[in-house]
């Protein structure tokens, strides 16, 4: 059936008109034309015909609607015994709907992968120069293990003496109190070098990030939420700006808020900087923090294990009771 | 069921006129059924053309522009070989409207 026609007739509705128009008229004439003939006079007779008629634009309205109608009447017609055919052999049913579903399900779950790996890109600048460097623990104390956290001193022994790191950062982790809002809450708490969101590349949606005036000791109280944490407790990020938040008890102000779904590591609600004290800095035997570094350019990662190595021993000669045995390891 | 009725007689007539006299346009169509029913049906001219239409969409009729004797320009209707096998179903249905009809009627007259 010439479904395709009818479609095409509802976009050419005025050539349609007008063929129909045509033939009304021609039949008006030809009704006019016999009624002189009859005996009538002209106006008489054209009078009668047009009579016959009715309203001719509501007759044309007609003539064009058995098209829709006929439309989706055959529509419904199909969709019917589409379905009677469907019900009539289940195992083909099933296998259709099988394939549908799996295809479904295959192109989204590609696509999800798609979508996070290639369309929305890792956000960090120049992600292939940025390493974590993990200490590598000696075999007897904790056989089987090869990453370990990083202890302040040697951290600040690595970050001087390296010949292969543009810069360094160290990220501490803290699950604090959130108080002074209207209920209190466990957020993650991130402490970083000031120099760690420059590392990523990554700038603030509002406000700034640290200098190294934040990061002095006694200087530390300032803060920078993630995006879903600003929104969830100030809406828009001006409105965060220069607000005080209390963690653990103690008061800090936020100068900046960061873009949406920048969350690291691991889920970051909020950074403060580690400012850390003279003491802090000379724990060599504790360690607690990850360590994250941009490579120079022209350095990889084994050029980065070989300097890191040499660093290692000298420190391990240096500081026997805290560092025999501990090496370092640069890569994810 | 009533409204497919009477549109099912329309186009019965207009089959049937088409398959007797081969080739007309509307306004002979009607003049045709009014005679040939000895004017006991006229076909109202509002419905002719939405009827008309309806079937050539469906395939059971075709048109064609032509000049009439009186040299004027009208759409001539002829049957196709669908419209055929639709006039034999139509034919049948009514037959069996009509017996039904009467078995009816004379059930209520007995």
């Amino acid at each position: 059936m010439s479904i395709l026609r009818r479609i095409t007739n509802l976009f050419h509705r005025s050539k349609l008109d007008q063929e129909i128009e045509a033939e009304l008229r021609s039949h008006i004439e030809m009704r006019t034309a016999d009624n002189i003939a009859a005996g009538m006079s002209p106006e008489e007779a054209r009078r009668d015909a047009l009579l016959r008629f009715g309203n001719r634009a509501v007759l044309k309205e007609r003539v064009t609607a058995a098209d829709a109608q006929m439309f989706l009447y055959s529509l419904w017609q199909d969709l019917r015994y589409g379905l009677r055919m469907l019900r009539k052999s289940p195992g083909f049913t099933t296998v259709v709907i099988l394939t549908l579903g799996l295809g479904i399900g295959a192109n989204t779950a590609i696509f999800s992968v798609v979508d996070a790996v290639m369309l929305r890109p890792l956000p960090f600048q120049n992600p292939n120069q940025l390493v974590v460097v993990w200490h590598t623990p000696p075999q007897k104390s904790f056989p089987g293990v090869h990453r370990f956290v990083v202890s302040p001193a040697n951290y600040i022994d690595w970050r001087r003496q390296n010949d292969v790191f543009a810069a360094m950062s160290a990220i501490g982790f803290n699950r604090a109190n959130l108080s002074g809002m209207t209920e209190p809450e466990s957020v993650q708490q991130r402490l970083v070098s000031y120099n760690f969101f420059s590392i990523l590349g990554v700038l603030p949606i509002a406000g700034r990030t640290f200098t190294a005036a934040d990061d002095q000791p006694g200087h530390g109280n300032v803060a920078i939420l993630n995006w879903a944490f600003c929104q969830a407790h100030f809406g828009a990020a001006k409105n965060a700006l220069g607000k005080i938040i209390e963690l653990d008890d103690k008061a800090y102000t936020i100068i900046g808020v960061m873009p949406p779904r920048f969350d690291f590591p691991f889920q970051a609600q909020l950074w403060t900087p580690l400012a850390w004290t003279d003491n802090e800095r000379a724990v060599r035997g504790n360690h607690n923090y990850i360590v994250i570094a941009r490579l120079k350019s022209g350095a990889d990662e084994a050029k980065a294990e070989a300097d890191m190595n040499t660093i290692s021993s000298r420190l391990a000669q240096q500081y026997p009771t805290d560092d025999a045995g501990w090496g370092a390891l640069a890569g994810c | 069921m009533a409204r497919n009725d009477l549109q099912g007689s329309l186009d019965l007539l207009i089959l049937k006129t088409l398959s007797q006299m081969g080739e007309l346009h509307g306004y002979g169509i009607v003049l045709h059924i009014q005679r040939a029913s000895d004017e006991l049906l006229s076909v109202e001219e509002g419905s002719l053309y939405p009827a008309l239409h309806r079937m050539e969409q469906s395939g059971w009729i075709r048109s064609e522009w032509k000049l009439t004797d009186t040299n004027r320009k009208a759409k001539y209707y002829r049957m196709t070989a669908a419209g055929q096998k639709e006039l034999r179903k139509a034919e049948e249905s009514f037959e069996q409207v009509v017996k039904g009809v009467r078995a009816v009627l004379r059930y209520a007259q007995g």
